[in-house]
């Protein structure tokens, strides 16, 4: 046998990428503060800039493919309907035309325009960090801050929670399938065919959450000695702390300049 | 000395009309290999869950007796001091994997994390217990897209890698295939001969019968045997309480019932074949 893939554990654990190889809380860091910039600067242009960074991140980052499957998701459905809804309901003076109470203005444009490019924003930190970030370095780095083992346990097995619902989705409808129930067609048969797996599931949910904390409990997970870790991320680098302070300050800044300009 | 003592132990679940385990007295020695037998739902796993602490601490309901592991009461011990010294193999591997590890290599590492064992030791212990459980070939694989037989022996290997004094396993071998179940009991034997104390869940009798020192038979919440393997298995009348008996006890059941006695009741296989051979001399 082959142990070649263990020298891992014996070293920090790198991917060589230097976009996710960032310290988690280094990403952690400059995902609440690139997200959150647009919500201070507010200018649609700069949301929307910071939305085509993500994506150029995610390319150099090698995960656009997981990142945009989901990013065009909450594009269409939050961006979309939201700058609908601003577009056809915000007040302003410029009508351009107006039906049925719908009343599009230039106004109303901007500000469904300004909404939509916060959304993206903060949902492409957001989703970003999540691609480049695996949850169990990011537990890690919590726990070497400090951070208790059972917030750590409890942020990884939500996000495993939610691999294990689709997967006994999947299941359950497969096997109402096999009984010859129509699980799929159009949306009203694919809504007749979920909604009774849904008790199921969630008390599948609720019963597995009982066993798995006596399968950690039998790993001596409240064991009152200092746990150790086979996992070891490098020490964020002079040049990563230079980055994420400079963007930091910058960040205060902008805010310091908003609260400023509300007061005037 | 007796390691683990139970006395007059009832147990009933919470919102359960009747009690799962009635009126249990019983004394477990360090070192020993018991072999816990008997009917399906008769309360064998409620057993293990009391021996591992699991009752009262985490599933409450109603306790009546004294029940003391190393001298401790069971409703004072500390159940997370408790995880240290007792290591539990679930009946259902399923719900014992983690969930929270990418391969099988770091499942395996938890527990020996959890107990602050230094990184060169754990790495060093999950090839020596991967080797022994011969599970090589995982050691890379997501724990979470395993099948059944294979979280058996991940489960297994991940618990016996915690090196605890005492292991409470719970039908280990339900998924696996002959092969499998034979290597299984070989690591159980290993351990005893490293004079762990184990209690074993099991309807594999034969195997049972074979590696076990005492067997305690359960049935409908009471434990209607316990002692010597081949004291407990020269009782036939435990047949009609659902009680399986090795095929060597059977065939020399049946031989005797023919006119062809043997001195004592064999329960495994050489013990058969040499009671035979002697007899047809």
């Amino acid at each position: 046998m082959d142990y070649g893939f263990i020298e891992k554990y014996n070293q920090p654990w790198t991917s060589g990428n230097p976009i996710r190889d960032l310290n988690p809380l280094s990403k952690l860091n400059l995902m609440i503060v690139l997200g959150l910039s647009p919500f201070v600067v507010q200018n649609y242009v700069y949301g929307f800039g910071m939305a085509l960074l993500f994506i150029i991140i995610s390319i150099l980052a090698g995960c656009f493919r997981s990142f945009f499957s989901l990013y065009w998701k909450v594009l269409l459905l939050f961006g979309f309907f939201l700058f609908l809804v601003k577009a056809a309901f915000s007040p302003g003076e410029h009508v351009i035309f107006q039906i049925w109470g719908i009343r599009v203005t230039y106004e109303s444009i901007f500000s469904g325009l300004n909404i939509v490019s916060l959304v993206l924003a903060f949902s492409g930190a957001f989703i970003l960090f999540v691609k480049t970030t695996p949850m169990d370095e990011f537990t890690y780095m919590l726990e070497q801050k400090g951070v208790s083992h059972v917030v750590s346990f409890i942020i990884l097995s939500s996000f495993q929670t939610i691999t294990d619902l689709g997967q006994n989705a999947k299941i359950i409808m497969e096997s109402q399938k096999a009984r010859g129930i129509e699980t799929e067609g159009n949306v009203f048969q694919r809504a007749k065919a979920y909604l009774p797996v849904i008790g199921p599931l969630i008390l599948n949910a609720i019963s597995s959450t009982e066993e798995k904390s006596i399968a950690m409990d039998a790993r001596a997970f409240s064991a009152p000695v200092k746990h150790t870790y086979l996992m070891e991320l490098p020490k964020p680098s002079i040049k990563e702390k230079i980055i994420v302070l400079g963007l930091d300050i910058i960040f205060v800044l902008l805010l310091i300049g908003r609260i400023v300009l509300w007061l005037l | 000395m007796a390691f683990i003592k139970l006395k007059n132990i009832t147990y009933t679940y919470p919102l359960a009309k009747e009690p799962a385990l009635r009126n249990m007295s019983c004394e477990l020695e360090r070192g020993k290999f018991y072999g816990v037998i008997g009917e399906n739902a008769g309360g064998k796993t409620t057993f293990c869950n009391l021996l591992r602490g699991l009752i009262p601490h985490f599933y409450r309901g109603e306790l009546e007796g004294e029940m003391t592991i190393d001298g401790q009461e069971i409703r004072n011990i500390d159940v997370d001091i408790l995880s240290t010294q007792i290591g539990y193999i679930f009946q259902n591997p399923f719900t014992q994997i983690s969930g929270v590890k990418k391969t099988v290599f770091e499942e395996i590492a938890l527990g020996m994390e959890n107990l602050g064992v230094p990184k060169e030791e754990i790495i060093q212990q999950v090839i020596e217990i991967a080797e022994l459980v011969k599970i090589e070939d995982l050691l890379q694989k997501d724990p979470n897209q395993l099948s059944g037989g294979q979280r058996q022996k991940v489960a297994f290997a991940s618990i016996i890698a915690m090196d605890t004094d005492v292991f409470v396993i719970d039908e280990p071998t339900s998924q696996l295939d002959p092969q499998g179940t034979e290597s299984i009991f070989e690591i159980i034997d290993k351990l005893k001969k490293q004079a762990k104390t184990i209690i074993l869940v099991e309807h594999k009798i034969d195997l049972v019968a074979e590696y076990a020192d005492e067997l305690i038979v359960i049935g409908q919440g009471e434990i209607l045997a316990k002692g010597d393997v081949h004291q407990v298995l020269s009782d036939f009348s435990l047949q009609t309480r659902g009680v399986m008996f090795p095929q060597a006890a059977l065939l020399s059941k049946a031989l005797s019932e023919k006119g062809f006695d043997f001195p004592n009741i064999p329960v495994t296989k050489s013990e058969c074949i040499q009671m035979l051979k002697e007899r047809m001399r």
